[in-house]
């Protein structure tokens, strides 16, 4: 049996998870390795709906390593098969709504989970209008309409 | 609620530089909080690898976009093809015919431009007498990338006067210095060289002295690569190539695989096969050549002043190429198994005035955060004069 770890939302409600699964996050690795995980992690600032998918996203990655060192011996194209398989699967897992895209991106900053972070940070601006970026991260206008319009000029060069 | 315009500076300079490159611009006229990150730090950098670069397409420079994973899209969502090229209206207001790429800063000519795309910084470099429109450039640096260089020659014999001049340009004292050089080979003055950690790649072939009368069909000469070191500044020895072009039809190219290694595209006319080699080590005085990332591609069209970008990861290769009539610019993306996708790029441009309408070297791109010295301007403002 492995060693659980306790960790608690911001609303109070505990998760327990296997340890593998929460070495996934950098910031709790160096907490085990303090020794200081004794009685629960409270993370006061991610709420329940967040660290749900937070501990989703950990899990599947820690299962998609060991399925992968497992088939070390045969790799080539099964191995790249299941590469496809975890990216169309990050894919998928990103398809939420804005806030709560946004609560993971801060969650896996917090946690320091790289992959995720990473992930999150592609999605978030994806396919999105300026005005749409400004409306869903309410972000106000400060360029003047020439202002903008220099700025898109200056850097039409890059494909936007 | 936590907005992220509350994020520190470090985690916002964190999610942009995981924005692919494309997006520069939306995220820069987002805001100017935003615009300014973006100049501290590369966006696209940590995020997904994006095959760009710089091309001369009829007569004008444009940037190029390669997606070899299949389709790009457009910001609307249609579908563009696996190749999306569009001119850059600011750089065709001037007069340019070449460009060159090093380490994100890119080099016009023939009035000489260096250019910072990403910085969106520019710097005119005057000329010590005048331009020849037989001038070949160069860009690059010393090895502690703390001056950027530029590098002009012209040697040919065959003009009504001989033109011989090898000279050297610092970016930081803004001075243009003779070389003193002897050389041994011939650089066809349409083959561009490729700058690799700095240094310059020249596809070179032994310098032939003809004698009157003698039959130009006769020779068939050694051919090599030729370095450019910008620390020493000075030529290298010559440098083995892993085929031999005898004709003057066979084409041979060069490009970049990301910042430390070149690929030589080489298609003999005769058996209308092409491969492509990868250096797995280059230094201005030694190369060797991988066989593992050698492509070959069986029943190619003839080539025709050819270009090319190379994917080493999925072993896939986008040769720009015309037609065999010199008609329609073409894009060949090729790979193993047989891979092959041929993309229409349209008819070709004549200006009657060019006599070389169809050479399109492509340079590909990578951003950095090196500033243009301008002199007494140290702000790092773009100034134009």
């Amino acid at each position: 049996m492995s060693k659980k770890i306790i960790f608690e939302s911001s609303e109070g409600e505990s998760f327990e998870v296997d340890e593998a699964v929460a070495l996934e996050c950098q910031t709790i690795k160096n907490m085990i390795e303090d020794d200081c995980t004794d009685g629960g992690i409270p993370l006061a600032n991610v709420n329940s709906a967040t660290l749900t998918k937070v501990i989703d996203y950990c899990k599947k990655h820690v299962e998609a390593a060991a399925a992968a060192e497992a088939n070390a011996g045969d790799k080539d194209i099964y191995g790249a098969n299941k590469d496809i398989e975890l990216k169309t699967w990050d894919e998928e897992f990103v398809k939420v709504d804005q806030p709560l895209l946004f609560d993971l991106m801060l969650a896996a900053n917090f946690l320091i989970i790289p992959g995720l972070l990473d992930l999150t940070c592609k999605t978030m601006m994806r396919g999105k209008t300026v005005l749409q970026i400004r409306e869903i991260f309410h972000i106000k206008k400060d360029y003047t309409d020439a202002e903008e319009a220099e700025v898109r000029k200056e850097n039409a060069w890059a494909f936007e | 609620m936590t907005t992220i315009s509350d994020l520190s500076r470090d985690l916002i300079g964190e999610i942009l530089s995981k924005v692919p490159i494309t997006c520069v611009g939306k995220l820069r006229s987002t805001c100017k909080r935003w615009n300014a990150s973006t100049r501290e730090r590369l966006v696209g950098k940590a995020g997904a690898k994006q095959s760009m670069g710089f091309m001369m397409m009829d007569y004008k420079v444009c940037s190029a976009r390669i997606n070899l994973n299949g389709i790009l899209k457009d910001e609307e969502g249609s579908v563009v093809g696996p190749i999306s090229i569009k001119p850059i209206d600011k750089l065709n207001e001037i007069e340019i015919s070449k460009v060159f790429h090093c380490d994100g800063l890119l080099l016009c000519a023939t009035r000489l431009l260096v250019w910072n795309p990403y910085l969106g910084q520019t710097k005119w470099i005057q000329p010590k007498k005048a331009y020849h429109r037989l001038d070949r450039y160069a860009l690059g640096y010393d090895k502690n990338k703390k001056s950027y260089k530029i590098l002009r020659f012209v040697d040919d014999q065959y003009l009504p006067t001989y033109l011989f001049e090898f000279e050297i340009y610092d970016m930081n004292s803004n001075l243009w210095r003779a070389l003193d050089v002897t050389p041994d080979w011939d650089i066809e003055y349409f083959r561009p060289g490729l700058t690799v950690k700095g240094n310059t790649y020249f596809f070179a072939k032994q310098k032939v002295i003809f004698e009157e009368g003698a039959n130009e069909a006769d020779g068939d000469v050694d051919d090599f690569l030729v370095s450019f070191d910008f620390t020493k500044e000075r030529f290298g020895p010559h440098l083995h190539v892993p085929f031999h072009s005898h004709l003057h039809e066979d084409t041979v190219a060069l490009s970049s695989v990301g910042e430390n290694k070149l690929a030589a595209l080489y298609q003999s006319e005769d058996i209308n096969a092409m491969e492509i080699w990868v250096t797995t080590k280059i230094e201005p005085h030694m190369v060797s050549w991988s066989k593992l990332y050698f492509l070959a591609v069986n029943n190619m069209i003839p080539l025709i002043g050819a270009s090319f970008f190379i994917d080493e990861e999925k072993k896939l290769a986008v040769v720009f190429a015309l037609d065999i009539h010199g008609r329609y610019k073409r894009a060949c993306i090729t790979g193993e198994n047989g891979y092959f996708k041929q993309v229409d790029l349209g008819e070709v441009a004549v200006n009657s005035d060019d006599e070389d309408p169809y050479c399109f070297p492509v340079c590909s791109y990578v951003p950095s955060l090196v500033h243009i010295n301008q002199g007494l301007v140290l702000s790092g403002k773009r100034k134009e004069r």
